[in-house]
């Protein structure tokens, strides 16, 4: 998913352009030597169409070089793709590094396609840094396989100038799910435009589904992740709701097929009111897609009722391969360490950072969850106060329940292939009037049940 | 030719090369010279002449100039009046932001080492084959054109996980060829509709010509290099032609063997360039992949129809 | 696959062949035996590695279960079984075959009367010919996404707006079960129409014309002439194509992909989009080859009924 790949770069403000620190690891484990040359690859450089953020990719890759004469990394775009990712995997060709979306380690674990790294990431002192809430999602008997680096929870995002023109206060964003349809049903009658734009495809659908079930307070598959819950009253309430959106308000527009991206694009075209996307998506929408930061507001996740159920929280891990020696595990992890913690742990870089990123016309203070500890990210907040440079107001909605929100983890098992069941589900409410929510489901917890057990 | 069905003709090799001279056996088509003169056909005739030409114009050129509109336009402009010609005037930045920052030129140079190598491939495969099959008639021929043919009518898709398989890891060699363009330009050597084209057009080259080669005493290398590849120009000339489309055409294959955006082809990375770039640029990368076809197009016409028509075309 | 009858050619080819050689000739090529198996050598490689060897590995993987990662386990009828209760294979199977006669009732007539046309066309012919082949010449994908935004189902969009002039629309286009693929059809019919006309053209040249002389004196009309004469002496290479054209419908799968990724709703799934789906995106190859068989499978019985359509002509 480029969207999330390149939220990443804007939120952790992958950039190093200040003095460089000197890089102090532990002590690396007994057999590896920790000066012998090693070569890694890593994955995730922007595309060049991405100018700012490339820039400081490759600053961060030659300053870390510089500070560890010894290693050397190649660079390539390889990034995470839900389509693709079965076959690289196959294929032996990920690089080194390469971060991915927490759905995927659950069964990499499970296929031993990841080095254990537990003893190294305590040796280094990495393991204390990281936020224990998300360590689950890389363990497995106790032992960890990947390093959690960008945490997110799904935001409520809508246009301002259009809650205005349909007469709704765009200070005070519908919280929860009866509010969004009252005001995606005034978008579309007062404007014309999209009230609410659902994402539909590349598995995007279903991931966008789920988060509204567990904001209902349903959830998709049981804690084993050994059966499908698709059949439970939340879910089928969910899937009426759309439908009523979708039919009787006719405020979901005409485009069924979006992706994360193609919501986006339509969304920064003015054409979409409200959409369910990550706050981070907020720079895209300004600096790619050139909307007005004034008109971007960011809501929370919307809820059944009042008492929050909860948000669907990911993120991304940086998985290393399973064909690293010791040595590039060793080297992978001074490079993740030296690039996704020390902007957070480190005040001179973390300053650096931040200047480097307004230099770039990027925005600072993107509200977001903490893969770190949460004691370190407040620390973190208060260095780079000075320099954020979002509309804070923008964000009250989202900022406002963030920390009382339960996170809600995606689908235990398969749920790449769970999204991509429920992408067909929510477009056939989408396309066919006639169809019933719960034998919709009924069938589609039938067919999920299959792949689960397969 | 697939005129040949009908009624086969023996075929002389300069009726092969000049392809259909279609003046010479074909002075009329299926109206007389009487019925052109009746005024009630006539009329017709001017008016389906004039619906054709139109539909033609639009539904050849219209895509092709509305891309070549929107490469130079803001996406605004082309989300709000798709249909307008520059209402904020022209950018021609759109096409060399294109080229050089989403590196559209990048792709398409790969999309040449790939064009190139995999007709070299396909050549050297068919021609060699082709000689074995047509002219040296080896006893064990009619096998090995059997099995050649036989996988004529399986679609690439049956083997395309196993063939996955074999790429990345070449057994008994053991090497990947992922990410590289030998994944590309090894496969398409096993072509057995060009093998087949190029057997056919050998058996048309009158014997006489092999048999005064070899009353010279030249043996079958001296026999293939001196008189048949001279001879073989035309269909070279079109395989090669069709393979470059080919390889502009091509989605599937190079999406699953190149993962690496660095060497990927045009087809491949114009898609995933629609997910990240804004309207304008995309619009201009497309514009850009396709006027080179198109130039070339326009360029080779006559090659090109003609080398339709002989091999039946060829589906991308 | 291409588009053309390689198999009656080959036949025609080969009885010519053995009629025209003489003695002498053959017995040098006998002595170039050597020579052959040298020359040979490209292509048998060639196809062992990237042809034959697969179809063999495909039948051997259909019985085996493997991510291509861990060594692959040996389940039988397994995969066959898990992949025949699919719930998405009949619609899947359903939507091929209903993209197939899609293709030959829009797809069909029109590059036949353009060839008739360009035919009659005695000195501009080449400016259609050229005209028609455009399409055909564009990048698959390239054409896709102009298609794509030319589809928008907004009343703002191209084709909709277009339509707009004459009252019609906005009509939702891939955005409904209904129309997503009869919409795909539209483009790959344009995209296809030119190349399909050229080769008609081509056989048209070799209509006797001496049948249209024989018919204007019992006073046919034109439309009796295309009817009696034309169409009939096409019979042969229109079989041809539609047949063709039917294998090749097994290989859709640029369009989908990337118009609708299979949707909305499965409307546009089809075989070949299964078959990348169960072994790219889920990682579960032997599914896959287990699909890919039964593919083969109907292949196999539209290849034996096509010989059967070609041997009849031969006579």
């Amino acid at each position: 998913m480029i969207a999330r790949r390149q939220v990443l770069a804007t939120f952790a403000g992958i950039a190093v352009a200040g003095p460089l620190v000197a890089c102090s690891s532990g002590s690396s484990s007994g057999s590896t030597d920790p000066n012998a040359p090693v070569k890694i690859s890593i994955g995730d450089r922007p595309t060049p169409d991405n100018a700012a953020a490339l820039k400081q990719y490759n600053d961060t890759v030659a300053a870390f070089m510089k500070a560890n004469p010894n290693i050397t990394i190649d660079t390539s775009e390889t990034v995470w793709d839900p389509q693709t990712f079965q076959a690289q995997v196959a294929g032996g060709t990920l690089p080194t590094v390469l971060s991915v979306a927490f759905t995927e380690p659950a069964l990499l674990m499970a296929n031993r396609q990841l080095p254990d790294i537990t003893d190294q990431l305590k040796s280094m002192g990495l393991l204390d840094q990281l936020n224990p809430a998300v360590l689950p999602t890389v363990s497995r008997d106790n032992r960890i396989y990947a390093v959690p680096i960008f945490v997110y929870t799904f935001a409520l995002i809508y246009n301002r100038k259009l809650f205005t023109a349909a007469g709704l206060d765009p200070d005070k964003p519908p919280t929860t799910w009866d509010e969004v349809r009252a005001a995606a049903k005034a978008i579309t009658q007062k404007t014309g435009k999209t009230g609410f734009g659902a994402m539909t495809t590349k598995n995007q659908g279903g991931w966008g589904f789920t988060n509204m079930v567990y904001g209902m307070g349903g959830r998709i598959e049981s804690g084993d992740g050994k059966k499908s819950r698709l059949t439970d009253e939340p879910v089928v309430k969910t899937l009426q709701l759309l439908k009523d959106m979708r039919w009787t308000d006719n405020s979901l527009g005409s485009q069924f097929l979006y992706d994360a991206n193609g919501v986006t694009q339509d969304f920064a075209a003015g054409k979409v009111g409200m959409m369910l996307h990550l706050p981070a998506v907020w720079s895209d929408l300004v600096k790619k897609f050139g909307m007005k930061a004034a008109d971007v507001g960011v809501g929370q996740s919307p809820q059944a009722g009042t008492d929050l159920k909860g948000v669907l929280t990911g993120g991304n891990v940086r998985i290393i391969s399973i064909k690293a020696s010791s040595e590039q595990v060793n080297a992978a992890l001074k490079w993740i360490a030296y690039n996704d913690f020390r902007p957070f742990s480190d005040k001179a870089v973390a300053v650096a950072n931040v200047k480097a990123t307004l230099a770039n016309k990027d925005f600072v203070g993107i509200p977001g969850v903490t893969p770190l500890g949460e004691k370190q990210y407040d620390q973190y907040l208060e260095w780079i106060k000075p320099s954020v440079n979002v509309p804070a107001a923008g964000f009250t909605g989202y900022t406002d329940t963030v920390k009382k929100m339960p996170l809600i983890a995606e689908p235990p098992n398969k749920a790449q292939e769970a999204y991509k069941a429920l992408d067909t589900v929510v477009q056939k409410v989408m396309t066919d009037q006639s169809v019933d929510p719960a034998a919709l489901l009924s069938d589609a917890a039938k067919s999920l049940d299959s792949k689960l057990s397969r | 030719m697939t005129t040949n069905i009908a009624r086969p003709r023996a075929a002389s090799p300069a009726a092969r090369r000049g392809g259909k001279k279609r003046e010479e056996q074909n002075e009329r088509g299926l109206l007389s010279d009487s019925d052109r003169g009746r005024p009630t056909v006539r009329v017709v005739l001017i008016c389906m002449q004039i619906i054709v030409l139109g539909g033609l114009v639009l539904g050849g050129i219209g895509p092709i100039v509305w891309a070549a509109k929107s490469a130079v336009s803001t996406s605004n402009d082309i989300l709000s009046a798709p249909l307008s010609w520059w209402p904020s005037g022209i950018h021609f930045g759109n096409l060399a932001e294109a080229w050089t920052r989403v590196r559209i030129g990048k792709a398409l140079g790969n999309t040449v080492a790939v064009a190139v190598g995999s007709t070299l491939t396909s050549l050297f495969v068919s021609i060699t084959a082709a000689y074995v099959l047509s002219i040296l008639q080896p006893r064990w021929g009619k096998i090995l054109s059997g099995m050649v043919l036989a996988t004529l009518f399986l679609p690439g898709v049956i083997t395309l996980v196993p063939l996955y398989q074999t790429v990345l890891k070449l057994p008994l060699l053991n090497i990947s060829l992922l990410n590289s363009f030998w994944a590309l330009w090894l496969p398409a050597g096993a072509n057995a509709f060009n093998v087949l084209i190029t057997k056919r057009f050998f058996d048309g080259i009158p014997k006489s010509f092999i048999e005064a080669a070899r009353i010279d005493g030249a043996g079958p290398i001296r026999v293939l290099w001196s008189v048949m590849l001279p001879l073989s120009r035309p269909i070279i000339g079109v395989m090669a032609l069709l393979s470059l489309i080919g390889a502009f055409k091509d989605y599937l294959w190079p999406l699953l063997v190149i993962p690496n955006p660095d060497k990927q082809p045009i087809s491949v990375a114009l898609p995933r360039l629609s997910q990240s770039a804004e309207l304008s640029i995309n619009l201009a990368a497309v514009f850009l992949t396709i006027a080179i076809p198109v130039v070339l197009f326009l360029i080779f016409q006559r090659q090109f129809l003609r080398g339709v028509a002989m091999t039946g075309g060829v589906k991308g | 696959m291409s588009r053309s009858d390689v198999v009656k050619v080959l036949e025609v080819a080969d009885r010519r062949h053995s009629s025209r050689r003489d003695g002498a000739v053959r017995r040098w090529f006998r002595s170039t035996e050597p020579a052959a198996i040298i020359f040979a050598v490209p292509v048998v490689l060639c196809f062992v590695y990237f042809s034959w060897g697969p179809i063999v590995r495909g039948l051997l993987l259909s019985f085996q279960r493997t991510n291509l990662v861990q060594a692959p386990q040996w389940v039988g009828l397994d995969n066959l079984s898990y992949v025949l209760s699919d719930p998405l294979l009949p619609k899947a199977a359903l939507n091929t075959a209903w993209f197939a006669l899609l293709a030959l009732v829009i797809g069909f007539p029109v590059p036949i009367f353009l060839a008739v046309f360009m035919n009659e066309m005695r000195r501009t012919g080449w400016l259609y010919s050229a005209l028609a082949y455009l399409p055909a010449v564009l990048p698959p994908v390239a054409a896709i996404l102009l298609w794509k935004f030319f589809y928008d189902p907004g009343a703002g969009g191209i084709f909709n707006t277009l339509l707009g002039f004459v009252g019609l629309g906005p009509f939702p286009w891939l955005n409904s079960t209904a129309m997503a693929m009869p919409a795909i059809v539209l483009e790959a019919t344009w995209a296809g129409a030119g190349a399909t006309a050229i080769i008609y053209l081509a056989a048209l040249g070799s209509v006797q014309t001496e049948l249209y002389e024989a018919a204007e004196i019992d006073r046919a009309g034109i439309w009796r002439k295309v009817w009696h004469i034309t169409i009939p002496q096409l019979r042969n290479i229109i079989l041809v194509m539609m047949l063709l054209q039917l294998i090749g419908t097994f290989q859709l799968f640029a369009e989908p992909f990337l118009f609708t990724g299979g949707g909305p709703d499965n409307a546009t799934l089809t075989i070949m989009l299964m078959i990348y789906q169960y072994a790219f995106v889920n990682g579960d190859f032997g599914a896959a080859a287990a699909l890919s068989l039964i593919l083969a499978l109907f292949l196999c019985v539209l290849s034996g009924v096509y010989q059967l359509v070609t041997r009849r002509w031969s006579d």
